[in-house]
């Protein structure tokens, strides 16, 4: 007896495609709906109100908010993406021994596995105002007073930012390049191509799929977080999340929902936006 | 003698180590700082350097001490992870797998998981949250945090295993299914196990990422704390060394897991690695003991009869498109060596998997040995394939390999391994047994590849470009080789290739084909003394193919007048031309003399002549390969013996006369009608 290849097929997927959708497809069709719903101190109010949405929007804080956050999306993605195109890129094309290539890419990934709640909180006792760095400085005698930015500023937020994402922006940069055939590099040498002119016309037009994939981790990451910005910036700023997170603690579900509807409409534009300029299905599929 | 050996590295090359080696210390400084703080001296306190080293911070979290319960958290951590991981395995296998396949609904499903990977936790944690809420439900944070966690876990394992399996080659899972393993055995004993290591990969992501996960755990959880939920509760005072504690903790648990987990990987490699080495030694210290030759071996013989009859049989890929292959009609006798011999894209493949088994005919019947065999597994069809990249079982010794298809018929180890053996001393192997396939050269290999395909004892033999991955040398040999072999079984050899001189070299009958159809079906003499059509004369080599119109009829000869204007004289074979029209015929390019058009030799109107300027001259050894311009787009050549050609050895540039006798023409069976111009494009010669 044979079974019907899409029988088997679904057969297959079955399972997780019922797990996705019981705890990721019905959740965002149950936040839409009651982005809708009114509220009062105990209770959600099954109805049809626009309000949430007006809220929103009439609200000055959600541009600052919005702002504050794309800000540190912005400046997080460019770092992330050079500080991981130049490690690819050594890893890939200046490390030639194969044992050290993954020695070094275990070094760079070991991190990443551990929690990043803790990676964050370690820039404390470094950034400090009696902190490790400060501490240095002064014992250098760079420094007379201090440097009080280093820590709860927009400056740690993104240091914070930089050292937890910086492995997701590299990891499918390198996946991509080291699938460029080395024969193509020797070809545009012999072509009398310089180093940095086949950087530019070989290697980053053969990664665009893997530096796409990567700044939709970063930007996502980035627009999604709440507890570092909380945390690095001693509540100084906010991101949008951190304020959603706000009018949860306060049992305001439906404009919690509103905002979380508004947030993902924006993040899945700027995920749009990316697969637009970059089709990256090629490199999910292989 | 003093010399230094200059590396050749550019200085971009030491300032990108610089650069690295900062990475690694923003990296690992700041965490390093924390590690060492959790064993700052009792009074507490940041201060560089150590106020004394104490532990007293790692017994606070036992003691409990801060309000905390940080064992507590710690034990339903693990579990949850433990949990997540063994489901994030078992679904993302099992949907890696089956995502190999396109089918109704699988777009969705990919890009379900693709959005979920992409959303914001703390969203998706809402959303949950609120379904439980609405309902009315009372969760507890196992549920609740499993279900919110595996929303991220296996969109990330899902990705892990595409990584995978798109490096997995699926001939090891049809040679499986030929050898006589079902589905499951295929699974078990082929993919899973060569999988594995990608496989522990998924179950580190799964592990690591619930031990960690926060955004989405954080609203569904409930009153019981999962221990990232407690450690950002500990976060309201930063400077505490019990958080610090904290993190050395869960770091060490994280590196232990992670260790756990890449270790295995590398024990797996370097067992079947080390289980290789060990019996290679045993290999030299006991030479294999000879076998009985005249023991019959273990396998019921299959059905004497290896015949082939292909009646109509059309395959289409995709519906619409042009079919792969176009009803087409075989019959291939039982024992015969048949070449099926085309470009690539002709149809050859499709036709040797559909024998196989390993696909299925659009319309049309299959027999093998006068039965019908078309809807049949390939294991019900007395069939063997040896694959085109061998597809040996990376995982298993090459003894493992030849007696698997023994294995999955559930014959005991020694009764296997012994017929086995028979077959490596066939192909010559016998000192490999132990060997893993990629400590074989590619020849070695093929020969593997080759007798576990006849463990079987198959009634036909099918081979899928067998010596396309070897070099040159090997290939001439193995040729000879697969040719002794197949006489000595006497079964049915089905062999592809694109390789005119291999087909003609080894084959019984060689069956030429383009697009889907069969041009000719013959023996490799007739198909070059008679070839039936300019594509057959063409594709096969050793022909010219002339055109022209008949200009008269005499004696059964036809003379045609070529585009160019030379005059051939075609002798009809008992075939019917009209006069006026077009026909085409081949000509043995070894049967041409050329000689130098002598200065001031007018060009004469000779029949079975044509005169031309020298366009290429090749050397092949025993004769010279001279290409001559006629000056239309037909390819002219003419094979000279080498003493010849010395004789007077004319050069390119040269205008030159080529002469014939008619006796060396053919008449071919292309009629094209005024609209199929096409007809006469010279078709692309494959190499």
């Amino acid at each position: 007896m044979r079974i019907k290849p899409a029988l088997a097929s679904w057969l297959q997927i079955g399972p997780l495609a019922t797990v996705l959708t019981l705890f990721f497809g019905v959740p965002v069709v149950v936040v839409i709906v009651v982005s809708f719903f009114d509220f009062d101190h105990t209770d959600i109010v099954p109805t049809f109100i626009l309000d949430n949405y007006q809220e929103i929007f009439s609200s000055e804080t959600t541009g600052r908010l919005y702002l504050s956050s794309l800000k540190f999306a912005v400046i997080v993605w460019a770092i992330t993406l050079v500080i991981g195109f130049t490690l690819a890129n050594y890893l890939v094309f200046h490390v030639r021994s194969l044992l050290i290539k993954i020695g070094l890419f275990l070094l760079c990934s070991v991190p990443f596995w551990t929690s990043t709640i803790i990676r964050m909180i370690s820039w404390i006792p470094f950034l400090g105002r009696n902190g490790l760095f400060n501490t240095m400085l002064m014992n250098a005698g760079l420094i007379s007073q201090p440097l009080d930015f280093l820590l709860f500023s927009d400056f740690a937020v993104i240091v914070a930012y930089v050292h937890l994402f910086t492995l997701f922006m590299m990891v499918p940069i390198f996946n991509s390049m080291a699938r460029i055939d080395t024969r193509l590099i020797e070809a545009a040498k012999d072509a009398g191509a310089s180093r940095w002119t086949i950087l530019r016309e070989i290697v980053l037009p053969l990664c665009k799929s893997g530096i796409a994939l990567g700044s939709i981790f970063v930007v996502t990451q980035v627009m999604g977080d709440f507890f570092v910005v909380k945390v690095m910036s001693g509540g100084q700023s906010a991101s949008v999340v951190s304020a959603l997170q706000n009018e949860i603690a306060a049992l305001q579900y439906p404009p919690a929902a509103a905002s979380a509807v508004v947030l993902v409409i924006v993040v899945v534009m700027m995920v749009a936006g990316i697969l637009r300029v970059v089709d990256i299905r090629k490199e999910l599929a292989s | 003698m003093h010399n230094t050996i200059h590396n050749g590295r550019p200085w971009t090359f030491y300032a990108l180590t610089l650069a690295f080696l900062l990475f690694l210390a923003f990296l690992y400084g700041p965490m390093l700082v924390i590690y060492i703080l959790s064993f700052q001296g009792p009074e507490g306190g940041l201060t560089f350097p150590l106020r004394g080293v104490s532990t007293r911070w790692f017994h606070e979290l036992v003691a409990n001490g801060r309000g905390g319960d940080i064992v507590g958290t710690f034990t339903r951590s693990m579990e949850l992870a433990a949990a997540v991981a063994v489901i994030t395995v078992l679904m993302c296998v099992s949907a890696g797998l089956g995502f190999r396949r396109r089918f109704p609904g699988s777009g969705i499903v990919f890009y379900l998981a693709i959005a979920s990977l992409v959303m914001p936790g703390l969203f998706v944690g809402l959303g949950v949250s609120l379904i439980f809420q609405l309902l009315g439900w009372q969760t507890d944070w196992r549920e609740s945090g499993l279900g919110a966690q595996l929303t991220w876990t296996l969109p990330f394992g899902l990705l892990v295993m595409f990584a995978v399996i798109g490096r997995f080659n699926r001939s090891y899972e049809e040679a499986a299914l030929d050898l006589g393993a079902t589905a499951w055995q295929r699974t078990r004993e082929v993919t899973l196990p060569i999988l594995l290591p990608g496989i522990i990969g998924v179950a580190l992501f799964g592990f690591t990422l619930s031990y960690d996960e926060f955004a989405r755990t954080v609203l569904t959880a409930g009153s019981e704390n999962t221990l990232p939920l407690e450690i950002w509760a500990m976060t309201t005072n930063v400077t505490s060394p019990t958080l610090y504690a904290v993190g050395t903790v869960t770091t060490l648990v994280s590196f232990t897991v992670i260790g756990t987990a890449l270790g295995s990987i590398a024990l797996i490699q370097r067992r079947r690695s080390r289980h290789a080495a060990a019996s290679l030694e045993s290999v030299l210290a006991n030479p294999v003991q000879a076998t009985d030759h005249g023991r019959r071996p273990a396998m019921p013989a299959n059905a004497q009869n290896g015949s082939i009859e292909l009646v109509a049989v059309t395959k289409t890929y995709t519906p619409g498109a042009p079919p792969a292959v176009a009803g087409l009609d075989l019959k291939v006798a039982h024992g015969a060596y048949c070449c099926l011999l085309g470009p690539s894209g002709c149809g050859k493949t499709t036709i040797l998997r559909m024998i196989a088994g390993h696909e299925f005919p659009t319309s049309g019947d299959v027999l093998i040995g006068d039965r019908n065999v078309t809807g049949l597994a390939p294991v019900d069809r007395g069939t063997a394939m040896m694959f085109q990249s061998y597809a040996l079982f990376p995982h298993r010794s090459v003894i493992d390999n030849v007696a698997f298809a023994l294995k999955i018929r559930g014959i005991s180890k020694d009764a296997r391994n012994a017929t086995a053996r028979e077959l490596l001393e066939k192909v010559r192997l016998e000192a490999f047994a132990n060997r893993l396939p990629s400590e074989l050269s590619g020849g070695q290999q093929q020969r593997v590849a080759l007798a576990r395909a006849l463990i079987t004892n198959p009634r036909v033999l099918l081979l899928d470009e067998p010596l396309s991955a070897l070099d040159e040398y090997l290939r001439l040999r193995m040729r000879g080789e697969l040719r002794r072999i197949q006489r000595e079984l006497g079964i049915t050899f089905i062999h592809v290739t694109h390789t005119q001189l291999e087909a003609t070299a080894v084959a019984d009958v060689v069956v030429v084909m383009e697009q889907g159809r069969i041009e000719q079906a013959a023996s490799a003499r007739e198909i070059f003394l008679q070839p039936r059509n300019a594509y057959v004369a063409r594709f096969i080599g050793g022909q010219n193919v002339l055109s022209g119109s008949v200009e008269r009829l005499a004696d059964g000869r036809a003379v045609v007048q070529t585009g160019t204007g030379a005059r051939v004289e075609v002798p009809l074979a008992g075939m019917h031309v009209a006069p006026g029209g077009t026909v085409f015929a081949s000509l043995r390019r070894d049967r041409i003399a050329v000689r130098r058009l002598g200065t001031g030799e007018a060009r004469r109107e000779l029949h079975n002549s044509v005169t031309g300027e020298i366009h290429t001259i090749e050397n092949q050894g025993s004769y010279v390969k001279i290409t001559i311009d006629l000056g239309d787009s037909e390819e002219f050549v003419a094979n000279v013996p080498e003493e010849h050609y010395f004789m007077d050895p004319i050069d390119i540039g040269d205008r030159a006369v080529a002469t014939w006798s008619p006796g060396d023409v053919r008449l071919l069976e292309d009629r094209p009608s005024a609209g199929s111009a096409a007809m006469a494009q010279p078709s692309p010669i494959a190499a």
